[in-house]
């Protein structure tokens, strides 16, 4: 009898969501790079330039801040992305081999939760923009704005790095421009200054421990692309170049535009507001870019978990019923409530990459077959959920102790309970 | 190669030229005043020749019906399709 892969034509929307993907349909770095530079580029940038422009640090802590911690993501991507290279498989099926087939229904379901308050948010924030230009209703906004959603995200990695090769390419040089020349307006004094839409950081590692909690949720995610690369080189260098260049170096320079455009006096932030001040209509453009590829990444993302709770239907109809589902959750009027539900959920993620680095990099050395739920038939390995119980608990504690990397202490915290746990296992065997 | 992918070729290698072209329009925004219809115009014209050259520069695999039917992609070692 075929396989459900085997029976499936493979047409354009075809994402290799159920088979390893195959060579012949690889990726170059740069690809890989600018899809990853889609996903953690978002107007939050803009925003993250005012916080860091007015929180009255100097810019040589605001970029050893960014340098700092960036290094650690950077670290966490190219291992956990390595997974994805090596498997060749979307995380939602890897993480059968360490939760249990049935094991990893619980944790997809739990980020389609957690990540589709991100993608409704982003449509919420496109179709805002084009009502508060056009003066449209919300209500027809927002079905506009899930259709460019949709369309960037209805064949997976093919449609995302599309549109990421047309516009990520167009950030990294015009918007880098443009932050060049707003430096040069402001004579450099973009850093340093005390403003009401300035970030709060009473300590050095305040500030580090934001821009580690900046990215590192998106770091499990990684084998969604990581499986497209050639190898885990080419997947170090994209990692490489999408965080030094764009959270290191283009983070760093966003305060320019934030510290023109605002008076100290604005509360907040706006990233349409900086884009409108200093590149007019274009950048408002720009930013409804920023904005449209991460939310497209999002929709991509959780289909693919969707694909592992019930393989029968496929990933492009998940894509679509979820952009619909979004726009329903929006009419609804309950998304911000939503969006503090998945706040409160983004507590669960740290501790995810700990679970994956023990799983392939320390289990192995230490005698334990990475296979081994799938060779025992064990459906749920409770090991794997206790691990992540206990590290989401510590970053709870730490953070409301208001003790400094929340992140990766959950981390840690569930790579050794994890390794432990699974060694105790094996003895027991 | 083929005549395919010496056509690609000739379609990548004019996205490089507009999106070196855009850039040095991009850059004339150095010129002018912040805002300034000078500097919008620096700006717009640099965008739409910029991305219409990363289009053809590095999203090349739109003019080739292969890839809409989801049986080849850009990569090392299969830059391009091989001539039918």
């Amino acid at each position: 009898m075929k396989s459900l892969s085997e029976q499936r034509e493979k047409g354009f929307l075809y994402d290799w969501e159920l088979e390893r993907v195959p060579e012949r349909m690889t990726r170059p770095w740069w690809d890989i790079a600018f899809v990853q530079i889609g996903l953690f580029l978002s107007g939050f940038m803009l925003m993250t330039g005012g916080l860091f422009a007015g929180c009255g640090w100097p810019w040589w802590a605001v970029f050893l801040w960014l340098l700092i911690g960036n290094l650690v993501i950077l670290a966490l991507y190219i291992l956990i992305g390595h997974i994805g290279v090596k498997e060749r498989l979307p995380l939602a099926f890897i993480a059968e081999k360490v939760f249990g087939p049935k094991g990893a229904k619980a944790f997809n379901f739990a980020v389609l939760l957690g990540a589709l308050a991100w993608g409704a948010l982003g449509i919420h924030m496109l179709a805002l923009a084009i009502t508060d230009l056009v003066g449209i209703s919300i209500y027809i906004t927002a079905w506009i704005a899930a259709l460019f959603v949709w369309l960037s995200s209805v064949a997976g990695y093919k449609t995302i790095s599309l549109l990421s090769k047309i516009s990520i390419p167009w950030f990294l040089v015009f918007l880098f421009v443009a932050m060049i020349y707003y430096g040069f307006q402001l004579n450099w004094n973009a850093w340093g200054l005390k403003t009401a839409y300035g970030g709060v950081f009473p300590t050095f590692w305040d500030g580090v421990t934001f821009v580690v909690g900046l990215n590192i949720m998106a770091a499990f995610l990684q084998p969604n692309s990581s499986r497209y690369a050639r190898s885990t080189k080419d997947f170090a260098k994209a990692s490489a170049l999408s965080v030094m260049y764009g959270m290191v170096i283009m983070h760093f320079l966003a305060a320019t535009l934030a510290a023109y455009a605002l008076s100290p006096e604005e509360p907040f932030a706006d990233p349409f507001k900086i884009g409108l001040r200093t590149m007019g209509i274009v950048g408002a453009v720009m930013v409804w870019l920023l904005i449209w590829t991460t939310a497209d990444n999002d929709f991509w993302h959780i289909s693919l978990s969707m694909v592992q709770l019930y393989p029968k239907i496929r990933r492009w109809i998940y894509d679509t019923i979820l952009v619909v589902a979004s726009v329903i959750i929006i009419y609804s009027g309950i998304l911000y409530r939503y969006i503090d539900f998945a706040t409160f959920l983004a507590i669960l993620w740290p501790a995810v990459p700990g679970i994956l680095i023990a799983h392939y990099y320390l289990l192995p050395r230490l005698g334990v077959d990475p296979n081994v739920m799938i060779s025992r038939r064990i459906s749920v390995n409770w090991i794997a959920f206790g691990a992540w119980l206990l590290g989401a608990i510590s970053a709870y504690l730490t953070k409301t102790a208001g003790k400094p990397f929340p992140e990766l202490v959950a981390l840690v915290i569930a790579l050794i309970v994890y390794t432990l746990g699974m060694l105790a296992y094996r003895s027991r065997r | 190669m083929g005549r395919r992918a010496r056509t690609l070729k000739i379609i990548r290698g004019i996205g490089v030229a507009l999106m070196v072209i855009g850039f040095l329009v991009g850059l004339g925004i150095f010129t002018t005043e912040p805002l300034s219809p000078a500097f919008l115009r620096y700006f717009a014209i640099g965008t739409g020749i910029f991305m219409l050259g990363s289009l053809l520069y590095m999203g090349y695999e739109v003019f080739v019906p292969e890839f809409w039917r989801g049986e080849w992609a850009p990569g090392p070692g299969h830059e391009y399709p091989p001539d039918p």
